[in-house]
């Protein structure tokens, strides 16, 4: 951070304005694109997540969803008819056979039609989707938390450069003005010297899930839900039946919770890498470290109440000394005002959370322009429409695949940190742990079966 | 490490060698909090029993830096065992004369507590004081007592040093006396964490009498700046029990070569027993760590001869192990999941297992015993598939290094899918196997022109990510299908580092290409670029997300702002109005000076576009600049727009330089509407001046605006004004609208008595009774006593047990509870913070009801300096809507006085800190007037 814009004076470099540092997302929005002239664009896996995309997806003026794919027929059934009525009513015609389905995501990669894709599935399939999308020379827009491994992150980089292909991470906070706003002050130096950040989630560090092995549901190819990694018998909790038939909780079939994989060890990163994926990154973002990462994780006693054998918890420290904790800091901020961020400086403390929600303790920063380095943060007010506009123009996105590697990254040492319950020192250069090779071992998974080799 | 090394360092560290003499301080008084935490610490009993009474003397006296708290929380820690546990019995002295010669020996360990400098001579300030003989004096005095502390030490007698004991007789050319640091063992010469940060403590002698029991608890981290030694430490000469890991403690300045930090020592010095102990920079270590209290007894007892312990060097360990926190796994704790299936309910247990496992897989031992077993079992066949995978993962955590040509075999008849996976996997890491090979054709551009946009599209990606390639032939703007496609050449000519002047040759023929030139213009930096770019910005004016964008990017131009300025003035249009859109989005403080200057030169349109522009940047300076302009514009337009801008600038406030700009520009301004305009900011300020000002436009024929300004008034002191305007009303519609602005300031601001009686006089009857629900809203015994005398008894009593009522109560952002006793009119109890002050801390004062108020002084008595001078006051009429007030800040007799410069009606008063300290807010009376 640059010490000349502290010297320029705090007070100098705000202003009292109303004002909004930028300018208002309705003016960003995208114009009618010409149909012939649309991006054709298929989605790979068809969880709750993607279930939200395809409602963003079908309607968007830029793009044309022609075909998907889901290790459930039952998915597959569903999405296809959802997206094909959407074009109906959109055209006033009658829904034509115009999606198609598959059940092998590399069916649908050897489609030379399509030109992007979603990828949308559990976190142990993105990365070798990611490449061999690349590879086919698909645009990407991958979902955070980006990779499983350290080592898969360095894989998709490479494939991603080598093939001349479009990457956008899933971190969609970035086109968030509350969040550019937050990176923007501290950027600018407007909080002064930088002290302490903070990322305020709940904890679930990767543990070992136990359930109950289940009979297989029809039309579900477990095999490959697995994918790379390790068998482990089929259970409703990792892969949810679509709820097809009306309960008291509504008609919407992907009522079911979220996949729990997410909280168990050999299939998720835990809640850590879940919202860190978003948060710290952010947070990232914020310190200018895109690209980097942290210096330590700091691993310190602290007993999980639901589960007395998850023992420790963790914060990162940065080279230049900064500490990302979790939780908000609780002796500077009222209940009330905290932020999923929070940054704690020299002048003051500043947080931003979704919905647009800002808190600074000097009102004054709510409205403060970006001045130095602040100005160099990348302006994107719809995540989607950014990945879509350097489809057709060859600009940037603003979550390239370096970046949402090297978030992912700080999330992934931090659960090998907790694993092994002892402080890490990481080398963002090298992305290894110095002088600890057992913790070095869990930088990568070999992949399972077919997937060995990529 | 070698001496020459630790030179360097020394000089590298100098900085820490040289602390300034602190000015004076009290004592810290450990609070009570403290103390029950310490207390919660404490050894049950002695570690041995005393051979006979033992009494040991705790010495404190510094002459350099002085840890305080540390002092205080040692003093407290060691009477307290000594007392509790039957250990020996404490002297807590600075007296020098314990030192002389025969009485030292009373002692059977003396406990060097943080001393620093040379303890037994004095202060820099306080020698300077003195006549040269006294100083000679003190000097003799210093060597004598130095000496017979090493010769007590020597003949049989026991010390024990606590963190800056190693920071004593230690600064070269000035106190550094060897033989004391040699008996000792360190000397301190620096400490490249602090005590914000944690550190990490490592056993390295579980056996010794000292430590046997203690430290099992995973890690050991401690915030305590602990201390690294210089060249007097010499492993070989004493027994090092703990030190601190500086692998995997966070380091900000130069560490030692050999990280080589001990944390606590023994050692004998003639028939004399020596300990260091490095924790103890603040109370801190005291009150979470029972296992530092116990160890610190333990030291005691050993040099008080009491505790038997072994003091031969040990070398330091090829790597430092924390301590775990799970118990050694065994394969009988393995076993226990022989008939585990997947069952929900076992998931803690699994973790337990496994996150043991993991804790322990940095032990060389622990790796190759646990695979060998672990494959053995694996495969015997026992067990559950469930069981059996779980066996695979725990072979994974130990590396499985020393069993991998039989993990083959095994793994080559394994069936079980749950069980193979994971030993593929396991076998394929070791095999230095990620899974990503990469080995595909890699792409290259086409040497053709391909047919499709896409692959035309894919190749210009890929040029820009890929510097290195060659540009194919086939390759160039005019041979390119569309205008999107043209914009992503410009962008990959300029990552791939293509001078900016040749991107802007190209013409540009769409809004996306105008950007990409922009960009190219951006990366160069070059203000005369910047302007070329700016050609064809027509291209974005019918596209305003794309001319959004644009402006964005050239927002982001380095040193951009004054080509900005100059396309405003010397431009029209499309670029003019772009760049002024541009300069908006960023902090114009810099150009602004020329803006103004340039502002009478300009014809109407680009007065207006410059108008905007200051829009953006809308501080007290340019409202003052603006006003300063206001009367000599002729424009109605310009003038709009210029009123829109003045009034962002007033947005938070009028201040007296702000309001002196308003009064001068109405003197300036021969334009009516001017003058009503500027009456606005009259309210806002509600000032004295602001008053006269108002006064005057009274009579100026703008009654109307005057008095409806004045009803805005933010204190009562608009009243008497109101009042005369009514009373010399010529007609009743100027009186109407004094009365009815009366009305109105009172809603807001609690009337006095004497304005309350006019209005209740004045105005009809029936608007009597509001009235009456403003005097409940705001009460005031003045007003009672009023209402009463005019027969209202039963508002009287209202308003009287309201205001008995109300009680001020104090809320915090950091420490919630005792405030009611910085309220409690007793000066000795205190409300503190518990914490360190930060930017963003505040204290909250609520009335109850919004009164009155001239000034606030918080007392913070005798916790001296215990208060933010640097602070913000907001104010209101709930917690909830606060806004910033104007206040002066002064610090006196231990007070922080807030003064307000006109009277403030609130309920609430917020000051919020801007201070950045290490101290407490301690705040032990509040004064309201």
């Amino acid at each position: 951070m640059s010490t000349d814009i502290t010297r320029r004076g705090f007070l100098k470099g705000l202003s009292v304005a109303a004002g909004s540092f930028f300018i208002s997302r309705d003016i960003f929005a995208q114009g009618a694109v010409p149909a012939n002239d649309k991006i054709n664009v298929g989605v790979i896996g068809l969880g709750k997540m993607a279930h939200g995309h395809i409602g963003g997806l079908a309607t968007s003026p830029q793009c044309r969803i022609t075909a998907i794919c889901d290790v459930d027929d039952q998915r597959l059934a569903y999405q296809k008819k959802r997206i094909e009525d959407v074009y109906a009513r959109a055209s006033g015609g009658k829904p034509s056979d115009s999606v198609k389905t598959y059940k092998d995501f590399r069916e649908l990669l050897a489609d030379k039609s399509i030109d992007a894709v979603f990828v949308v599935t559990p976190d142990h399939w993105h990365a070798i989707i990611s490449i061999l999308a690349a590879r086919a020379g698909k645009a990407v827009y991958c979902e955070k938390p980006l990779t499983f491994t350290v080592a898969e992150g360095d894989a998709v980089i490479k494939a991603v450069r080598e093939n001349g292909v479009v990457f956008q991470t899933g971190s969609q906070q970035r086109s968030e003005s509350s969040f550019r706003w937050y990176a923007q002050v501290i950027r600018s130096g407007l909080l002064g010297e930088i002290k302490e950040m903070y990322c305020d989630f709940g904890r679930k560090y990767p543990l070992m899930l136990n359930f109950e092995e289940e009979p297989l549901p029809k039309g579900m190819d477990w095999d490959m839900w697995l994918g790379p990694a390790p068998y482990r018998p089929y259970t409703k909790h990792f892969l949810y039946p679509l709820m097809m038939t009306p309960d008291e909780k509504g008609s919407d079939p992907y009522r079911y919770p979220w996949g729990e994989w997410r909280w168990h060890a050999e299939y998720g990163s835990g809640l850590q890498a879940d919202w860190g994926a978003h948060h710290i990154d952010i947070t990232q973002w914020a310190l200018g470290l895109d690209g980097k990462g942290p210096k330590y994780v700091e691993v310190f006693e602290s007993i999980n109440p639901a589960d007395k054998n998850d023992k420790f918890d963790i914060r990162y420290i940065y080279e230049n000394g900064i500490r990302l904790n979790y939780g908000y800091p609780k002796q500077l901020v009222a209940p009330s005002d905290k932020q999923m961020v929070m940054a704690v400086g020299k002048n003051g403390v500043i947080g931003a959370s979704r919905g647009g929600k800002r808190y600074a303790s000097d009102p004054r920063l709510l409205s403060a322009k970006p001045v130095g380095d602040g100005l160099n943060v990348y302006v994107s007010t719809n995540h989607k429409d950014d990945f879509f506009n350097a489809v057709r123009s060859g600009a940037g996105t603003i979550c390239p695949a370096e970046v949402g590697v090297s978030s992912c990254n700080a999330c992934l040492i931090g659960n090998i940190a907790h694993m092994l319950g002892r402080t890490l020192e990481y080398d963002w250069r090298t992305r290894s742990f110095k002088g600890d090779a057992e913790a070095n071992r869990y930088l990568s998974r070999p992949n399972r079966g077919q997937w060995a080799n990529i | 490490m070698k001496k020459r090394n630790i030179l360097v360092l020394l000089t590298a560290l100098l900085a820490f060698g040289t602390f300034v003499q602190a000015a004076y301080r009290p004592e810290y008084v450990l609070t009570q909090k403290d103390k029950e935490a310490i207390d919660a610490n404490l050894p049950s009993s002695a570690a041995a029993k005393p051979k006979k009474a033992r009494k040991i003397l705790v010495f404190d006296k510094t002459t350099s830096f002085r840890h305080y708290e540390g002092i205080s929380a040692a003093k407290y820690l060691l009477e307290k065992i000594g007392k509790d546990t039957g250990a020996w019995s404490t002297v807590i002295s600075n007296d020098l004369s314990n030192f002389e010669w025969p009485k030292i020996k009373e002692f059977d360990c003396i406990v060097m507590n943080n001393t620093t400098g040379a303890p037994f001579s004095e202060p820099d300030d306080v020698l300077e004081k003195m006549p040269q003989a006294e100083r000679d004096k003190i000097a003799q005095r210093n060597s004598r007592l130095r000496d017979n502390l090493l010769r007590y030490v020597s003949e049989g007698g026991g010390l024990f040093g606590i963190h800056a004991a190693a920071d004593t007789y230690r600064i070269r050319n000035k106190d550094r006396y060897e033989p004391y640091l040699q008996m000792l063992g360190g000397d301190f010469i620096g400490h490249p964490w602090t005590s914000n940060m944690t550190e990490v403590i490592s056993l390295e002698d579980a056996d010794s009498a000292i430590t046997k029991g203690l430290w099992k608890r995973h890690g050991i981290i401690v915030n305590d700046e602990i201390y690294m030694m210089g060249d007097i430490f010499d492993r070989g000469k004493l027994r090092v029990l703990l030190s601190l890991d500086a692998d995997r403690t966070p380091v900000k300045a130069k560490i030692r070569e050999d990280k080589d930090i001990p944390v606590i020592w023994i050692k004998t010095y003639g028939k004399g027993r020596v300990a260091y102990g490095g924790f103890g920079h603040s109370q801190r270590p005291y009150t979470k760590h029972r296992d530092i209290n116990e160890t610190y007894m333990r030291l005691v007892q050993f040099c008080c001869g009491d505790l038997a312990a072994d003091t031969s060097p040990l070398e330091k360990p090829a790597r430092l192990i924390a301590p775990k926190l799970f118990d050694r796994p065994t394969m009988d704790d393995v076993r226990k999941f022989k008939s585990v299936g997947y069952d929900p309910a076992a998931f803690v247990d699994l973790d337990g297992i496994v996150f043991a496992f993991y804790a322990y897989n940095d032990l060389e031992d622990f790796n190759n015993e646990m695979a060998q077993k672990l494959l053995n079992e694996l495969a015997s066949g026992e067990g559950t598939a469930r069981y059996r995978a779980l066996l695979a993962q725990l072979l994974d955590a130990t590396g499985a290094k020393v069993v991998l040509p039989k993990l083959r075999s095994v793994l080559s008849s394994e069936r079980d899918a749950a069980v193979k996976d994971r030993l593929a996997a396991l076998l394929a890491r070791e095999e230095g196997k990620t899974g990503f090979v990469g080995k595909v054709k890699a792409y290259a551009p086409p040497k053709e022109k391909p047919a499709s946009d896409r692959d035309i599209m894919r190749a210009i990606i890929y040029l820009r990510d890929n510097p290195q390639a060659a540009i194919p032939a086939w390759l160039g703007i005019a041979s390119l299908p569309n205008a999107d496609m043209k914009a992503a050449l410009m962008r990959a000519l300029t990552a791939r580092g293509v001078d900016a002047a040749e991107v802007l040759a190209l013409k540009p023929e769409s809004a996306e290409m105008f950007i990409a030139r922009l960009e190219a213009a951006v990366k160069s930096a070059k203000p005369e670029l910047l302007k070329k770019a700016f050609e064809g910005a027509e291209l974005l004016s019918s596209d305003k997300k794309a001319f959004a964008r644009a402006a964005v990017v050239a927002a982001s131009a380095k040193g951009g702002s004054g080509a900005l300025l100059d396309i405003i003035v010397n431009t029209s249009g499309a670029q003019a109005d772009l760049a002024a859109e541009a300069l908006s989005q960023t902090d114009i403080s810099n150009t602004k000076a020329k803006l103004l200057s340039d502002l009478p030169k300009l014809d109407p349109a680009k007065r207006k576009s410059v108008v905007k522009v200051l829009a953006s940047f809308p501080d007290n300076k340019t409202f003052c600049d603006i006003l300063a302009y206001l009367p000599s514009e002729a424009d109605t337009s310009v003038k709009n727009e210029i009123y829109k801008l003045l009034v962002r600038c007033s947005q938070e406030g009028v201040d007296p330089e702000m309001f002196a700009a308003v009064e001068k520009a109405y003197a300036a301004s021969k334009n009516d509407a001017d003058k009503r305009f500027l009456l606005r900011f009259a309210p806002m300020s509600s000032s004295p001046q602001a008053l006269a000002l108002c006064a005057k436009a009274a009579t100026n024929g703008t009654v109307a605006e005057a008095c409806r300004y004045l009803g805005q008034w933010k204190n009562r002191s608009a009243a008497s004004e109101l009042i005369k305007i009514a009373k010399s009303a010529k007609d009743e519609r100027s009186k109407t609208y004094a009365h009815s602005a009366l009305e109105n300031l009172f809603s807001s601001c609690a009337p006095d008595a004497e304005s309350f009686s006019y209005a209740y006089d004045a105005f009809a009857p029936g608007e009597r009774q509001k009235l009456v629900k403003i005097a409940l809203d705001k009460p005031d015994k003045a007003i009672a006593q009023f209402l009463r005398d005019k027969g209202d008894a039963a508002s009287a009593d209202a308003i009287l047990k309201k205001i008995s009522e109300a009680k001020p109560t104090l809320s915090s952002s950091a420490n919630s509870g005792g405030t009611s006793a910085a309220l409690d009119g007793n000066i000795k109890s205190r409300w503190s913070s518990g914490t360190a002050i930060k930017p963003g801390m505040w204290v909250m004062l609520d009335f109850g009801f919004s009164r009155e108020l001239s000034s606030l002084e918080f007392d913070s008595a005798f916790s001296k300096g215990d208060f933010p001078t640097k602070v913000r006051i907001l104010a209101g009429d709930s917690a909830t809507a606060l806004v910033p007030v104007a206040a002066d800040i002064s610090v006196a007799d231990n007070k922080l006085v807030i003064k307000f410069p006109q009277p403030l009606n609130a309920r609430c008063v917020k000051i919020l800190s801007l201070d950045d300290s290490s101290r407490w807010w301690s705040i032990h009376e509040v004064l309201v007037k």
